[in-house]
């Protein structure tokens, strides 16, 4: 294992994107609205040039409450995008590599479903809504979880200076790796984590295994394979598992027995938790 | 096959099944901001069109350079992070050599510790060949002068013999020559 492989994955999971069809229902017909978005990024952030796109078809879009839907689904837009498109349209790709890799979501502006995903509750001066505050908030307190998961404490996050946490932020906004990883340093545990931040996702269900792992065993370190064995013993059982683990849109079954720590500090998203969405063999 | 080139192996399937369809997204963003450019400047005035278009293309055009620039420092953070881990290598290398180094110059001491107390036994074994050598003189001294001893002893013990062969020879010759009575 070559150091410079690590650095190679990690510089295309930091590139990875996804192709998103929006589409607005206006009237009798569906307007689309086409971007390229980066796994590692969150949805809200395409907002603004939505927004501006379909405001030519809807009047005060920018004042309303919008959120996305998928196949009826209301898409928690505080989850970072490549973990979105693998728990709710990557299933239906596997098996069917004809179909478009593309992912068409549809924009709503009525009926915020509130019960099931978090309402943008700022407001600019102007009156339109500021999905840029929300979500910065939102990714923030989720920085402190992971952050109290990895140290025991949150003082690393909460000891960061207000310009640095203004430039971690933008970093995230930017996609600006280098800005982001020289901050996000400061919070991560440089020797050794007390407890490693993951959440495991099932497709067609609603359970979050969201669970703090100590990275060492009693003898020898944690691997993904204990975690999932542990919390879901029906698809991992110990002979042969039913289901295969997907991180960043690939199959990780080759990573099931690597310490999950090194998982982590490869895989791990932009608010520092390992998300996992365990998908049933085809 | 390491796990490491399984998962550069699916993530280059997983950017080349998206990358397919890239192009018409990419596309599809170029003209929306176009049009958008386009409607804005339908919306004011002809006198403050010129303005507008040039402010547009900056803005378009600076959007780029920051864009460009991004990809530029996440590449360079990328090398970075290559160096730094070529550079932790290094100095694990470094610090490995040093221990055994240090190890050697251990060993070297011990070494020349061991040496000196051979060369003390070498020394004292010298003198102790020097000793015995100077006792083998003295004893090959001793030997050359007993031998000589012996021989005069020998001489000696011969003339003496001849002389008493001699003496009975002619007794026994008187007796011989004596008439018996």
């Amino acid at each position: 294992m070559a150091d410079s492989d690590i650095i190679e994955i990690k510089a295309k999971l930091w590139n990875g994107h996804i192709n998103l069809r929006v589409v607005l229902a206006y009237k009798d017909q569906k307007v689309e609205y086409l971007c390229t978005i980066y796994r590692n990024s969150y949805i809200t952030l395409k907002l603004p040039a939505i927004v501006e796109y379909f405001s030519a078809f809807v009047q005060g879009l920018s004042s309303k409450q919008l959120w996305f839907e998928y196949e009826g689904v209301p898409i928690k837009w505080n989850l970072p995008v490549g973990l979105l498109y693998d728990y709710l349209h990557l299933p239906s790709l596997l098996g069917n590599f004809e179909s478009s890799s593309s992912w068409t979501v549809y924009l709503r502006y009525d009926d915020y479903p509130s019960d099931y995903i978090i309402p943008f509750i700022y407001k600019k001066d102007d009156g339109t809504v500021d999905f840029d505050r929300s979500l910065k908030e939102v990714i923030v307190n989720q920085l402190k979880q992971s952050c109290f998961v990895l140290n025991g404490n949150s003082k690393p996050i909460m000891s960061l200076s207000e310009a640095n946490s203004i430039q971690l932020w933008v970093s995230i906004v930017d996609h600006n790796l280098s800005a982001y990883t020289s901050i996000n340093k400061k919070i991560v545990p440089k020797d050794k984590a007390q407890k490693i931040p993951v959440r495991i996702f099932i497709p067609g269900t609603t359970t979050i295994v969201q669970a703090p792992i100590y990275p060492y065993g009693e003898e020898e370190p944690t691997s993904m394979r204990d975690v999932l064995s542990l919390h879901l013993p029906h698809l991992f059982a110990e002979r042969e598992a039913i289901a295969l683990p997907y991180i960043h849109g690939i199959d990780t079954q080759s990573l099931l027995d690597e310490p999950l720590l090194k998982t982590w500090e490869i895989f791990k998203h932009l608010d520092n938790f390992l998300y996992v969405v365990v998908i049933p063999r085809v | 096959m390491s796990w490491t080139d399984i998962i550069l192996q699916q993530l280059n399937i997983r950017d080349e099944v998206q990358d397919k369809e890239s192009p018409y997204f990419h596309a599809f963003t170029v003209l929306s901001n176009q049009l958008h450019n386009h409607t804005s400047q339908s919306e004011i005035g002809a006198s403050e069109l010129l303005h507008w278009s040039v402010i547009s293309r900056e803005n378009h055009r600076l959007k780029q350079e920051n864009t460009d620039l991004i990809a530029s420092l996440n590449q360079s953070a990328i090398n970075l992070e290559k160096a730094e881990m070529a550079l932790s290598s290094e100095i694990k290398t470094k610090k490995s050599l040093e221990k055994m180094l240090a190890r050697s110059n251990t060993k070297i001491d011990n070494l020349g510790h061991e040496l000196k107390e051979k060369d003390k036994a070498i020394e004292i074994i010298n003198d102790e060949i020097l000793l015995h050598q100077i006792q083998t003189n003295v004893l090959n001294d001793k030997v050359a002068e007993l031998s000589r001893q012996n021989e005069v002893l020998v001489q000696r013990l011969m003339t003496r013999a001849q002389v008493e062969a001699e003496k009975l020879n002619d007794a026994n010759e008187k007796v011989s020559k004596k008439p018996p009575n």
